[in-house]
């Protein structure tokens, strides 16, 4: 085994274990989050003044996403880590039991439409919220049904238009990698609005790129190719695929003068995440 | 240049927090005040209903009243000759009994004769008094003057 594929199988390893750990812990992190949004917009349909203390997690998930880039939708969120875990197992049955030799996917071309859906429904929901028809309607949130699966209970009947919705978002996983987040999740719209600190954002050299080279485009799992378009940048979900696969290294970000080693960079974020997450109450074993 | 996105998107996430600040301290105020006006607004019907329940007590209180409200005068015979007695009848009840003429009584047993006048007003009756001992004739005098006035005041 070459330095590299044991580099590779580290760092594997330790995203692995980040992620299976917050998803295990930490699972409604994503709909806390955006519960926020939803109780600001119902207060002012209401014309209410917001409770200030219910919002907590969403000014956390803002805040630490402006300082870190979308660290939480690459390696926190738990519905992002049910997509790619789909996903993998759709690869695997695709090639295994129909052998074929490439996965079925959504075209790109389709993507970059689909994608702009997200903001749709984030409008939606605030409109729904202004309005004040969004808490008369219940069990319409696959986020919900997902919420009852993780506490180990079934989403009962009134659930049905939340589970349909659900399986049919399972289903889109299987054909795209990061199907919900890069097309659907409202929190993600919100998210890729954000200014992210030049500090944290992946910059690439691109004189020193090869001609034609498009391995980080290629790689990435909602298809941007980091500093060519500054509006797809908030689309990044700071993953650091394309950092791995670079093969002449020229993506970096400024942070990474400070920690070297990417991995324990990692680790350290997933750390202040961690003990923020446990502040803001976020762990659901206490 | 390469960071124009970014600062467009700080100024926006800047006007949409200072929007959302300004927005929560107005309804911040909007509800206190709807708050203060609600509990102004419930002590005043407390108010309204306690006045409203203190006349109806008395409205019931007068309608028992033995007496009519006013001043009466009434003469009796004492030791050495006529007493006479101004009684006042307030909210039907007997409030003051003044012995305004009383001078051919000896001080002394007049004076103790006085004692009497407190029973009186206490029980609200003139019936129950009793004779002093030691001042009986005064005490007499005095009981017929007060339940002589007591009687023109006794409603009809």
């Amino acid at each position: 085994m070459t330095d590299k594929k044991k580099k590779t199988l580290l760092r594997n390893s330790f995203e692995v274990f980040i992620r299976t750990l917050f998803f295990l812990t930490m699972p409604a992190a994503f709909s806390s989050g955006f519960l926020g949004v939803k109780l600001i917009f119902n207060a002012i349909g209401a014309g209410e003044p917001i409770n200030i203390d219910r919002i907590w997690v969403l000014a956390g998930l803002l805040v630490f996403t402006i300082i870190f880039g979308r660290f939480f939708c690459g390696f926190v969120c738990a519905f992002g880590t049910l997509g790619d875990l789909v996903y993998f197992i759709s690869g695997v049955v695709q090639k295994k039991l129909f052998k074929r030799k490439k996965q079925i996917a959504i075209p790109e071309k389709a993507s970059a439409v689909l994608q702009k859906l997200k903001y749709i429904i984030l409008f939606a929901v605030v409109m729904l919220c202004l309005f004040g028809i969004y808490s008369k309607l219940s069990g319409i949130s696959p986020w919900d049904v997902f919420s009852r699966f993780m506490i180990l209970k079934l989403p009962t009947s009134d659930y049905i238009i939340g589970i349909i919705l659900f399986a049919l978002i399972i289903i889109g996983m299987a054909f795209k990698k990061r199907f919900f987040c890069r097309f659907l999740c409202p929190m993600g719209a919100i998210f890729s609005l954000l200014p992210v600190l030049p500090f944290s954002r992946i910059h690439r050299d691109e004189s020193n790129c090869i001609k034609g080279c498009q391995a980080c485009k290629m790689n990435c799992p909602v298809h941007i190719k980091p500093g060519e378009d500054i509006l797809g940048e908030g689309e990044c979900i700071s993953c650091e695929k394309c950092m791995n696969i670079c093969p002449k290294k020229n993506l970096t970000r400024p942070e990474r003068r400070i920690i070297k080693n990417d991995i324990v960079l990692l680790l350290v974020k997933a750390a202040i995440f961690f003990v923020m997450g446990i502040f803001l109450g976020l762990f659901r074993f206490i | 240049m390469k960071n124009t996105g970014m600062i467009v998107k700080f100024i926006s996430v800047a006007i949409i927090a200072a929007s959302l600040a300004a927005y929560q301290s107005a309804a911040s105020v909007r509800a206190e005040t709807a708050a203060q006006i609600k509990a102004e607004e419930r002590e005043a019907e407390k108010r309204r209903k306690a006045a409203q329940k203190a006349a109806a007590d008395k409205a019931a209180a007068e309608a028992a009243a033995k007496y009519a409200d006013g001043i009466y005068e009434g003469v009796g015979e004492g030791y050495g000759g006529d007493i006479k007695v101004r009684l006042t009848v307030k909210d039907g009840e007997i409030v003051t009994i003044d012995p305004y003429e009383h001078s051919d009584e000896d001080d002394e047993y007049f004076g103790l004769a006085k004692a009497l006048i407190g029973e009186v007003i206490e029980a609200n009756d003139t019936d129950t008094a009793d004779i002093v001992s030691g001042a009986t004739f005064s005490s007499e005098g005095l009981i017929e003057a007060i339940q002589d006035a007591a009687g023109k005041a006794v409603k009809k």
